[in-house]
């Protein structure tokens, strides 16, 4: 699965730790779901929609 | 899309049914091969060993509980699945010999017991064992997926 959590995060001008802090989660985390190495629950999915106020297809897409 | 005629074909088995017949089967499995087990009871582990073994798995549980509520999401998927794997190797390693241990029928290990005097010597060494791999195949996998995420 794809996402813009690296360029939502930098057009905020925020770090990776930051970002972590800001959903309560590693910064490990971050970094995985950046790269696209690990796919969030849906739980987290929605966190990260409401901390960037968007829907979550407008930041999650699906590869397949 | 919300067509009220269409029905989804029920399977035979549904998954639900799958899952009690497997945890069912295990149990009753388990349990009779445990009946049938020719147990000596010559030098065996004493009570108060096996009370203080089930006492500290009952903690270990406890903790291992209370440790995985700490983790994020991602830092509890790798603990899962290291856990996953490393009680699978180790049931896969250690089942054979400690079913030896126990004295399953015509199979023996004659070294162990004998090594070390008792039962109860051999039955420590034996679940040293096991613990120790399934410790070393858990921090295996668990470095093997941290190294894997962190890969740039």
């Amino acid at each position: 699965m794809k996402n813009r959590l690296k360029v939502l995060r930098a057009e905020r001008d925020w770090s990776q730790s930051d970002l972590a802090d800001a959903l309560d989660v590693s910064r490990q985390t971050i970094n995985a779901l950046e790269t696209g190495k690990y796919d969030p629950s849906l739980p987290l999915a929605f966190k990260i929609a409401r901390l960037f106020t968007l829907p979550i297809e407008a930041i999650f897409e699906d590869t397949l | 899309m919300n067509d009220p005629a269409f029905t989804p074909k029920k399977a035979k088995w549904s998954r639900q049914g799958k899952i009690n017949f497997y945890i069912i089967g295990s149990l009753l499995l388990g349990g009779a091969l445990g009946f049938f087990l020719p147990f000596n009871k010559a030098n065996g582990p004493s009570l108060l060993v096996v009370g203080l073994l089930s006492l500290a798995t009952i903690i270990a549980v406890a903790a291992t509980i209370f440790y995985t509520k700490l983790l994020d999401e991602l830092a509890r998927h790798t603990h899962e699945v290291a856990l996953y794997w490393s009680s699978v190797v180790s049931i896969a390693i250690c089942f054979v010999p400690a079913a030896a241990i126990i004295g399953f029928p015509n199979f023996e290990l004659l070294s162990l017991e004998t090594m070390l005097g008792t039962k109860t010597h051999a039955f420590a060494v034996g679940m040293g064992v096991t613990m120790g791999v399934m410790l070393v195949t858990y921090f295996a996998i668990w470095t093997h997926l941290w190294l894997k995420r962190n890969r740039a």
